[in-house]
């Protein structure tokens, strides 16, 4: 079994445990009202008064412009209409009408200055551990190992104080850069998958991270997930083992119509066509699978929690889960089924 | 608070976020004496993202990240200051009587930056367009990874001058330990010699401007 298979048998491995349902007395001390799960989430400034807040914890990370073409835009508005953050530049979202533009977050990669207008106006700021032009992963010399709470709190402060801000580092990172960014009192921190499938230790470092997390009395720190999934159960079953939120890219890209690269250039309104105006008699792009897939997310999630008996997120946890093997039991820290 | 006013603050006093908080509000051409006690530790995160047209002065020792992404402000230190003082600072000038510590001006898109004495590794560090000077040594790999911009080095460079520089200039009065291959040296022509002479007397320094040596990257030609 290569690596790959044998994360996500993994994930396959991990069962959810059914809660009992709702009692007639628990349902008519609600004035018969239907149980419903709240599926939202936040993400905390530390000594902050603002918070981040997200519908559902999912968020979209790789998909932009280049890749949707002129269906960016109600995409955007789409993204809004469900509460789900974007990972984009400012630039990215330039022409968006404004009433489309969802919660936003930001990067830095460490070879790259900050850019003032990107983290002014971020929704949340991520500070990679990441080389754009290397394509490696590293801490940047000039923040160094000692001088990351400066650097975060310095950060901070330049977006105006009240902006969550995060370190990105690789899922499966080793636990002392985890300890690291925890200790330097960051709002959240990102794991994002190095390569196109899922490992072991992947799984393994999203749960260390929030072992780490309560060991060092911050319960509530967000953690990010960026991985390749392909099912939205693996994503309920990372958010269960300790994520916060899960990068829905992979679930989303194959209900993405592919751009139209003649009327994308056509409306660039770019080099000898910028004088020139085109007749803008295109219908505008709507996009129903996407909407009603989005909508299935959230709806799923409410349903899996309800099973569990986890009115909210924070109750959606590890104790939610069993492990089917004893591999997976040990990988994982789950406890075992009891038949 | 009105404008043009002058206060002083007492970093000792106040939380580094309290501190924070009190100079944003501060309006355009005030002036303000931060206190530095010398018994603490260096206070860090100093002046970061200030956007307003302020003159400050800070007496004592700070710590890293001086005005990291700031703006319009003029900052004049009195004593020695940490690492990645200006990071990615937009505008405004930053003047540290003593010493820096490594990354001085790193990613810096304009104003000018000046250090009296020393300073660490990696000075000018992926400079993106403002103006660095530092008047006595600097440590190994100075303005790495420059993209634009001027570093001036008063009293000689360490080893791998200019490692991975694409753009920009470093003037060196004194010895270069090495440079790195895609560096190379040369003439100082009439427009270097004028600029860098205004360069010197921003910084307040008697200098004459041909006895600098000019070093340009290779991928430029």
């Amino acid at each position: 079994m290569n690596s790959s298979s044998s994360a996500t048998a993994i994930l396959e491995e991990l069962m959810f445990t059914q809660a009992e349902l709702p009692g007639a007395s628990a349902a008519s001390s609600t004035s018969e009202a239907v149980p419903v799960a709240r599926t939202d989430c936040s993400v905390a400034v530390y000594e902050g008064q603002r918070k981040f807040k997200f519908s559902v914890p999912y968020f979209v990370r790789g998909l932009g412009r280049a890749e949707l073409g002129l269906a960016w835009s109600p995409f955007c508005g789409l993204l809004r209409g469900h509460g789900i953050p974007v990972f984009s530049d400012v630039k990215s979202l330039e022409g968006v009408p404004a009433s489309a533009v969802p919660a936003r977050w930001a990067c830095r990669y460490i070879d790259e200055p900050i850019d003032a207008t990107e983290l002014k106006s971020a929704d949340a700021f991520e500070l990679m551990c990441r080389s754009r032009d290397a394509r490696s992963w590293c801490w940047t010399s000039e923040v160094g190992m000692m001088q990351l709470e400066s650097f975060v709190f310095a950060v901070r402060m330049a977006a105006g104080g009240d902006t969550p801000i995060g370190v990105g580092l690789p899922l499966g990172c080793h636990d002392a850069d985890i300890e690291r960014c925890v200790s330097a009192n960051v709002d959240f921190i990102s794991l994002v998958a190095r390569f196109s499938q899922l490992d072991a230790n992947d799984i393994r470092s999203v749960i260390r991270c929030r072992h780490i997390a309560q060991q060092a009395k911050r319960p509530d720190l967000s953690i990010f997930v960026t991985a390749p999934l392909r099912d939205i159960q693996h994503a309920h079953k990372l958010l269960a083992l300790g994520a916060t939120a899960i990068c829905v890219d992979e679930l989303l890209l194959p209900l993405i119509p592919k751009p139209n690269a003649t009327s994308t250039s056509l409306s660039a309104n770019s080099g000898m066509l910028s004088g020139i105006s085109i007749p803008q008699n295109r219908k505008p792009i709507e996009l129903p699978e996407l909407s009603v897939m989005l909508t299935k997310f959230r709806d799923e999630l409410a349903d899996r929690m309800l099973s569990v008996g986890a009115p909210s997120l924070a109750d959606f946890n590890a104790n939610t889960l069993r492990s089917c093997t004893e591999r997976c039991c040990r990988i994982t820290g789950v406890a075992a089924l009891e038949l | 608070m009105t404008a043009s006013e002058s206060i002083t603050l007492n970093c000792a006093e106040l939380s580094s976020r309290e501190l924070a908080r009190k100079l944003f509000e501060l309006k355009g051409d005030s002036a303000v004496r931060l206190l530095a006690s010398p018994a603490s530790r260096p206070p860090s995160s100093l002046c970061s993202g200030l956007t307003e047209h302020l003159s400050i002065e800070i007496d004592g020792n700070v710590g890293d990240f001086l005005y990291l992404l700031g703006a319009e402000a003029n900052i004049e230190v009195h004593g020695n200051a940490g690492d990645c003082v200006g990071h990615s600072m937009v505008s405004g000038g930053v003047t540290v009587r003593g010493s820096v510590g490594h990354s001085f001006g790193a990613f810096a898109s304009a104003g000018f930056l000046t250090s009296l004495g020393q300073a660490g590794d990696f000075c000018g560090r992926g400079l993106v367009g403002a103006d660095v000077f530092v008047r006595s040594k600097v440590g190994s790999f100075a303005g790495f990874e420059m993209l634009s911009g001027t570093l001036v080095l008063g009293n000689g460079a360490g080893e791998n001058l200019g490692t991975g520089m694409t753009g920009g200039v470093i003037y060196v009065r004194g010895d270069v330990k090495s440079i790195c291959p895609g560096l190379r040296g040369v003439r100082l022509k009439d427009a270097d010699a004028m600029r860098l002479s205004l360069l010197l007397v921003r910084a307040g320094i008697k200098a004459n401007a041909t006895d600098f040596k000019a070093f340009r990257s290779r991928q430029g030609e």
